[in-house]
């Protein structure tokens, strides 16, 4: 993959913008005729929620986009308060109780990066409080709950996004323009999977914070394989399916990682989609050999989205051969203009795969989804269609937690279309 | 109409087609997955650039001690050597390794007179099929040198396409058509209306025909020039020179056997006149055509 054409941040986020039709939600972020805060008046203030590992990476982020400001951040753990306290200089305005937060009226929008358990109710508070929000998927840890936020979105209408930063990912972008061209023709079927090897036991430096440092490990905070990462992944194929799944069935367990954790280590599961589609997913964490992927099948070729790659299922033909065959067609017997120079495939071994992308590296898609969410707090805009992804991946992922805990197939709920 | 199926995939670098002429759809379709199958095998076996391959396996231990070769990987490396000394020598496959890094630019050759072709600082030692040992009571091959290598190209198109002969006839196809690459071809049996398959030979990279057509009855066509890519990198090395050809000459070697023409092909192109009707004598029904490109980019060609 050639290096040779690394684009600056603006000049990628401007050619998004060829995207915008197909993809709306990019439409915001390659505007260009939002004010990049000349005036103090432009700068967007933004507090933080959950200043722990995810929280913090946020708010480096945030702290590379021009004009914005951490105005506040908040966390009920001090160790975190205080390393956010570092990361803003302290700068910014320190809580514990994030409705202490909700209440200062000069913040344009509101991050939250807080357990999962946590995510629906500090998502509606601070929408209620009249705040935009950015909230880390999942939006939720039960499906009820997904519902609630959407329904007081559509009440408070103020901007929410949720941090499936993939859409914003210009591997993923492309792959789904190349789609949507029939580049691999018909899409029969995706496979995903996300294998790691690790503990997501931490370290607990007093035996009554297990609960808050582990949340991951515990059923009432944490949805688990499916939320932390499987969501990412399910998000993606209702993206290329332009669709959620009908139903799903599958297997989950605590195999190898029994400490008394209540999540399972291990999922496998089966979406059925319309038109027979299926996308099937794994997820385990005591096994990384074969790392992430997302694998696209269509009767014409193959995608691998995180490895950025397409296969043909067949080359093209060569022009004498379509000679011949014509000739065949016709009853011809004529001479075949064939021989001579070997045929080297336009990109070199092409059968190995081609990169969808030759640009490279290109901007951080959780950078790019930050810098979404500010533009569209300035711009005063909603992301389009960005709230229907979300909820679909986040009852998506939720639905096969469902499906594992009741070891049966369960169909789409009623009442959980948009 | 007749009844043809069209098969086509990639391997051995390049794309690999087959016209299969059939009475059964279905019959075609599983030979021609059986045949890829076969290709697909040897890409995976004798690919040098494949850490898992053979040959890969060869190159990494025989000059520590002697490897122990199955019976086709035997064979091969005895047809190799065979084929080393029907070519005066010319053909050889100690040589690709330690050339393919040095390809160069027609245009950096004019200017550097001294060019050996070698990667730098490979000593010329390293080259030369005389250097490996097939001892026939273990079946094992030795380099006598370290840091030699070996690699198939400029033979193992040849012997893909031999196997699926071998293969499409032991499943009753008696006409076809393959190409792996378009430079190397076969035309078993004869067109469904016509005797024989007729091929005209494309000029060097211009893809300008020219007037030569070759008959083909069972038998296959293999094309090289001096010249590969739009870039002109110059990639025929003569092992007893220690140099790489560097005028643009074609040619295509028309025999029976797919490795035969291969291995003719890129040889000949290595060999003045006097010396590549000898080594066609040695060829029983091989013949060949050189194309050059004349002082008007016009092709010419002569037969050998």
């Amino acid at each position: 993959m050639s290096k040779k054409n690394q684009l600056s941040r603006r000049e990628f986020i401007k050619g998004l913008s060829i995207f915008a039709a197909s993809m709306p939600w990019l439409s915001l972020l390659a505007k260009e005729d939002i004010p990049e805060g000349r005036r103090p008046s432009d700068v967007v203030r933004l507090g933080v929620i959950g200043v722990g590992s995810r929280g913090s990476l946020l708010m480096l982020h945030l702290q590379s986009i021009s004009n914005v400001e951490i105005a506040a951040i908040c966390d009920d753990y001090m160790p975190h308060l205080n390393d956010g306290k570092r990361i803003t200089e302290n700068r910014a305005k320190a809580f514990v109780d994030y409705r202490k937060m909700l209440e200062m009226k000069n913040l344009d929008g509101i991050i939250i990066a807080t357990p999962l358990h946590l995510h629906a109710k500090m998502t509606i508070d601070a929408m209620r409080a009249g705040h935009n929000v950015f909230c880390e998927k999942n939006m939720a840890r039960y499906m009820h709950e997904c519902k609630d936020i959407v329904n007081v979105q559509k009440d408070t209408g103020k901007i929410l996004q949720i941090g499936f930063q993939r859409i914003f990912d210009l591997r993923y972008i492309k792959a789904v323009e190349l789609i949507r061209k029939g580049r691999i023709g018909k899409v029969n079927m995706i496979r995903a999977y996300w294998h790691r090897n690790n503990d997501w036991r931490r370290h607990v430096p007093k035996p009554e914070l297990e609960k808050k440092i582990n949340w991951r490990l515990y059923r009432e905070f944490s949805g688990g394989l499916m939320t932390e990462l499987g969501a990412h992944q399910v998000q993606v194929a209702n993206w290329i399916l332009d669709s959620h799944p009908e139903a799903v069935g599958g297997f989950g367990s605590i195999n190898y990682w029994k400490d008394g954790r209540e999540v399972n280590d291990s999922v496998s599961l089966v979406y059925n989609y319309p038109n027979g589609i299926q996308v099937i997913y794994d997820s385990m964490i005591s096994n990384k050999r074969y790392g992430l992927e997302e694998q696209i099948l269509g009767d014409k070729g193959t995608m691998e989205l995180e490895a950025g790659k397409i296969y043909e299922e067949e080359p093209p033909p060569a022009p004498g051969i379509l000679h011949l065959i014509n000739d065949l067609e016709h009853q011809f017997f004529d001479t075949i203009p064939i021989g001579g120079a070997s045929w080297v495939p336009d990109t070199p071994v092409r059968y190995k795969g081609e990169y969808i992308l030759d640009q490279y590296p290109f901007p951080d898609a959780t950078l790019l989804e930050l810098d979404a969410f500010v533009k569209s707090i300035r711009a005063n805009e909603h992301i389009d269609r960005m709230i229907e992804h979300a909820f679909y991946a986040s009852v998506t992922a939720l639905l096969g937690n469902l499906a594992i805990q009741r070891q049966s197939i369960v169909n789409w709920p009623r009442g959980y279309s948009l | 109409m007749s009844d043809y199926y069209h098969h086509r995939f990639y391997a051995l670098g390049t794309r690999i087609e087959f016209i299969i002429i059939h009475d059964s759809y279905q019959d075609a379709r599983q030979i021609c997955e059986d045949a890829e199958r076969i290709v697909s095998k040897i890409e995976r076996e004798f690919n040098c650039n494949d850490p898992e391959s053979i040959i890969a396996e060869i190159n990494k231990n025989a000059a520590s001690k002697p490897v122990h070769l199955n019976d086709e990987t035997w064979y091969i490396m005895n047809e190799c050597m065979h084929y080393h000394d029907l070519t005066n020598e010319i053909f050889d496959v100690t040589v690709y390794p330690q050339t393919r890094p040095q390809k160069r630019m027609q245009s950096d050759v004019e200017r550097d007179t001294a060019f050996t072709g070698l990667a730098d600082g490979t000593p010329a030692e390293v080259i030369g099929m005389k250097r490996v040992t097939l001892h026939e009571e273990d079946h094992t091959i030795f380099f006598n040198k370290p840091g030699m290598a070996i690699d198939l190209g400029g033979y193992g198109k040849g012997y893909a396409m031999r196997l699926v002969n071998n293969n499409l006839k032991a499943a009753g196809i008696d006409n076809a058509f393959l190409s792996f690459g378009e430079s190397s071809i076969m035309g078993l049996g004869r067109h469904p209306h016509g005797d024989c398959w007729k091929v005209r030979i494309n000029a060097l990279y211009s893809f300008v025909p020219t007037d030569h057509v070759f008959e083909l009855k069972d038998q296959s066509i293999s094309s090289s020039a001096s010249f590969e890519g739009e870039g002109n990198m110059i990639h025929i090395f003569d092992p007893r020179e220690m140099k790489f050809i560097n005028e643009r000459k074609q040619v295509t070697v028309r025999c029976h056997d797919p490795v035969a023409a291969e291995v003719l092909s890129t040889s000949l192109i290595a060999a003045q006149d006097d010396e590549q009707k000898e080594i066609m004598s040695r060829f029983i029904d091989c013949d060949a055509v050189e194309i050059s490109i004349d002082e008007n980019d016009s092709p010419r060609v002569k037969h050998i």
